[in-house]
């Protein structure tokens, strides 16, 4: 065994000690496979080209034997208008709550529940699917939350639609440095429809780490409309890994807020795997203060005849740090791919730094491929129009910000939802 | 109403207006033509306060308060318009936004209630069908993607719900078809008042066939160099600015 770091040797000697609710032969072997690719080097250090300019060491401070109470005062919640949120399911440290969740009447061929209860209930879809799409070679972070599967949610449609949404909340608990694993698993297949709103949120003051990990897979015209919104609290670390992996004229929408806690690393890895795969890879991150938060992002389209189109805006004051580091790949025959990529990072203040690097490794002929990065302060001669029509400055700036990343929530959005997050963005400008 | 004197301003290095003079009083339409590049925008943007213009010397007063001392949005709310030459493109802030946004900045100012949105909307409305401007454009993100003729009349439109006293229309009819002409002529007209001081900037004269100038001024090389009535655009329109190029030098 190679030399852990502390943290790392902490997180492997406590994996052993926790008594898990759920075990099964081929669960636990899972659980052993995580805990061994993530015991060989442990946590990334910057050493790895893709950990380049997100430093872990601030998971110094987690107790990694720690996982917080389960439950919480629920008065602390907060929830998104009634109107839209249907069927609820809340996480509390990564442990579900039926108390405070309700699932609601569901159609046929959909499936809503915990993780930890569909072991129970269904061990037999779970074992389908659990562990398939999320290879955790060379995913560290990935592999850690494997060794530590407990619960998360678990959706299933089939040959179905969900006409409302199914809105997810993570609490944290800002307290005791706690860590937790949710890990989690949407399967969509013939032409199934569904829409997820997920909050991260962490209630208190104190640290955390939440490393949630999530298998998304979307077959025969299947359609995914999977929206995050990251509310940290300051001192929350939120680590997420998504792995989709898309079949014949399947979408997945993928839209990430990120707006709050000490540092975030969003990791989306999306396998276009048959005709007609389609991708649509959205996000808006703001900072302030010495916040940090990386979006990594990888495509693969493997075969002719696919697309994608990303577009991440960012904005950040104070000195925070941005990462957006997006990687198209397009495989040798994937004829006919259409891969779009932009990231454009708006810094209002001359301490906030962005560090974008694009990647297009590109080994078929006939493609279309692009990718447009931007950095840079608020255009002058905007802020000038404004102005000039009465707008105050300060009003103006806030204007110009939110206009520009309002854009990104319009494209990645579903209309019915863009004001949860177009809300959460006012706020965020005027609580500077 | 306005009193320009002796104004000298610079972009970075270069002294673009060289002594200048102009007075315009309350209710009064003044053209001003001239070659390209003589300082027509330059001396636009000063007077409504863009960053960049640094003004060497000379004053400007306007309703007895020194313009040159306010901010952009304090000499909008005072009554300063400009129609921008090259209206700017807001991506991500719907021109209905932008314009409640505008309007209810400058009544606070003028210490006037602010709009809800259903009054704002209606006191809009009087104005865009005036100047044949859909619901559609409103709805569309600040001048992205209109036509040059729509964000000439977008600028008639801000105009009109900001109504000021003194409006700068900076080649407002350059790009505009034979009909927007006629509508945007007619639509500035229609707010000329005995409190409203308008400054005409045109290479045309049939703009001025609509809003016909009491005064109008040649400005060449940073400074006006002729004065008349409105027969001095239509002789310019026919013997160019050749005759001014000495008296510039
Ligand atoms: N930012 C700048 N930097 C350097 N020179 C500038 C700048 N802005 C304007 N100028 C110069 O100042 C001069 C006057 O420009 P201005 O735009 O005021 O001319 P204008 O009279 O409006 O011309 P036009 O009829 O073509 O619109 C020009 O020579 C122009 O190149
Ligand atoms: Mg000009």
């Amino acid at each position: 065994m190679s030399n852990l770091s502390p943290i790392s040797q902490a997180f492997v000697d406590q994996q052993g000690a926790v008594a898990f609710s759920a075990s099964a032969p081929w669960l636990d072997q899972l659980r052993k496979a995580g805990l061994e690719s993530f015991s060989a080097d442990g946590l990334p250090t910057p050493k790895l080209e893709d950990w380049k300019y997100t430093n872990l060491n601030v998971l110094e401070k987690i107790d990694a034997g720690q996982r917080g109470d389960a439950a919480i005062d629920s008065t602390q919640l907060t929830w998104l208008p009634t109107e839209l949120a249907t069927h609820k399911l809340v996480f509390v440290n990564g442990r579900f709550q039926s108390e405070l969740s309700a699932i609601g009447d569901l159609p046929k061929g959909v499936k809503v529940l915990a993780l930890s209860e569909a072991l129970a209930s269904e061990p037999g879809l779970v074992e389908e699917h659990l562990g398939q799409i999320g290879g955790f070679e060379k995913a560290p972070v990935l592999a850690l939350n494997t060794a530590f599967i407990e619960d998360g949610y678990v959706v299933m449609v089939d040959k179905a639609e969900l006409a409302t949404p199914i809105e997810i909340v993570f609490v944290s608990q800002a307290k005791n440095e706690a860590a937790h694993h949710p890990r989690n698993l949407i399967v969509a297949k013939n032409n199934a429809r569904v829409t997820i709103l997920e909050r991260h949120i962490g209630i208190g003051e104190g640290g955390y780490l939440a490393n949630s990990a999530f298998e998304v897979l979307v077959e025969d015209g299947a359609h995914v409309q999977h929206y995050r919104l990251l509310e940290d609290s300051a001192d929350g670390i939120n680590l997420s890994s998504v792995k989709a992996k898309l079949g014949k004229d399947a979408t997945y929408d993928s839209f990430v807020l990120s707006m709050s806690g000490q540092l975030s690393r969003n990791e989306i890895h999306v396998s276009c795997e048959a005709g007609g795969a389609h991708t649509n890879l959205n996000g808006v991150y703001v900072g302030r203060g010495d916040q940090h938060i990386d979006n990594t992002t990888l495509i693969d389209h493997v075969v002719p005849n696919t697309s994608s189109k990303e577009t991440y805006k960012g904005a950040l004051d104070g000195k925070s740090r941005g990462v957006f580091q997006g990687a198209i790949i397009v495989a040798d025959g994937a004829d006919g791919t259409d891969g779009r990529m932009s990231n454009k990072t708006l810094l209002l203040s001359d301490d906030a730094e962005i560090d974008a690097k694009p990647q297009l490794e590109i080994y078929a002929d006939d493609v279309q491929c692009a990718h447009g990065f931007t950095a840079g302060e608020l255009d002058e001669n905007s802020l000038f129009y404004l102005r000039s029509r009465g707008i105050p400055e300060a009003i103006a700036r806030s204007m110009l910000v939110e206009g520009f990343l309002d854009e990104v929530v319009e494209e990645g959005v579903a209309e019915d939802y863009q004001d949860i997050f177009k809300t959460r963005i006012a706020d965020w400008m005027n609580s500077g | 109403m306005l009193e320009i004197k002796n104004l000298h301003a610079k972009v970075g290095d270069t002294e673009i207006l060289k002594g200048l003079d102009l007075t315009i009083n309350a209710g009064e339409v003044h053209a001003i033509m001239g070659p390209n590049g003589a300082g027509k925008s330059t001396l636009s943007y000063v007077l409504s306060g863009r960053e960049g213009y640094e003004v060497t010397e000379g004053t400007v007063s306007y309703q007895g308060k020194n313009l040159l001392d306010m901010e952009p949005e304090v000499r909008a709310g005072e009554g300063v318009f400009l129609a921008f030459q090259y209206p700017v493109e807001i991506p991500g802030v719907s021109t209905m936004n932008f314009l409640k946004a505008a309007v209810n900045s400058v009544r606070k100012y003028r210490g006037e209630s602010e709009f809800d949105a259903m009054d704002f909307l209606k006191f809009v409305r009087e104005q865009t069908k005036i100047l044949n401007i859909g619901d559609d454009m409103l709805k569309r993100a600040v001048n992205v993607g209109f036509s040059g003729g729509e964000k000439k009349r977008a600028e008639v439109l801000q105009m009109a719900v900001l109504a000021p006293t003194l409006a700068l229309l900076d080649e407002t009819d350059s790009g505009l078809d034979v009909d927007a002409l006629r509508i945007v002529g007619e639509g500035v007209t229609a707010l000329r008042s005995p409190e409203r001081s308008m400054l005409v900037i045109t290479h045309y004269q049939r703009l001025l066939d609509y809003i016909v100038p009491d005064v109008v001024h040649v400005l060449a090389d940073g400074k006006i160099v002729d004065t008349g009535d409105k027969n001095l655009a239509i002789e310019l329109e026919k013997n160019g600015y050749a005759n001014y190029s000495e008296a510039a030098a």
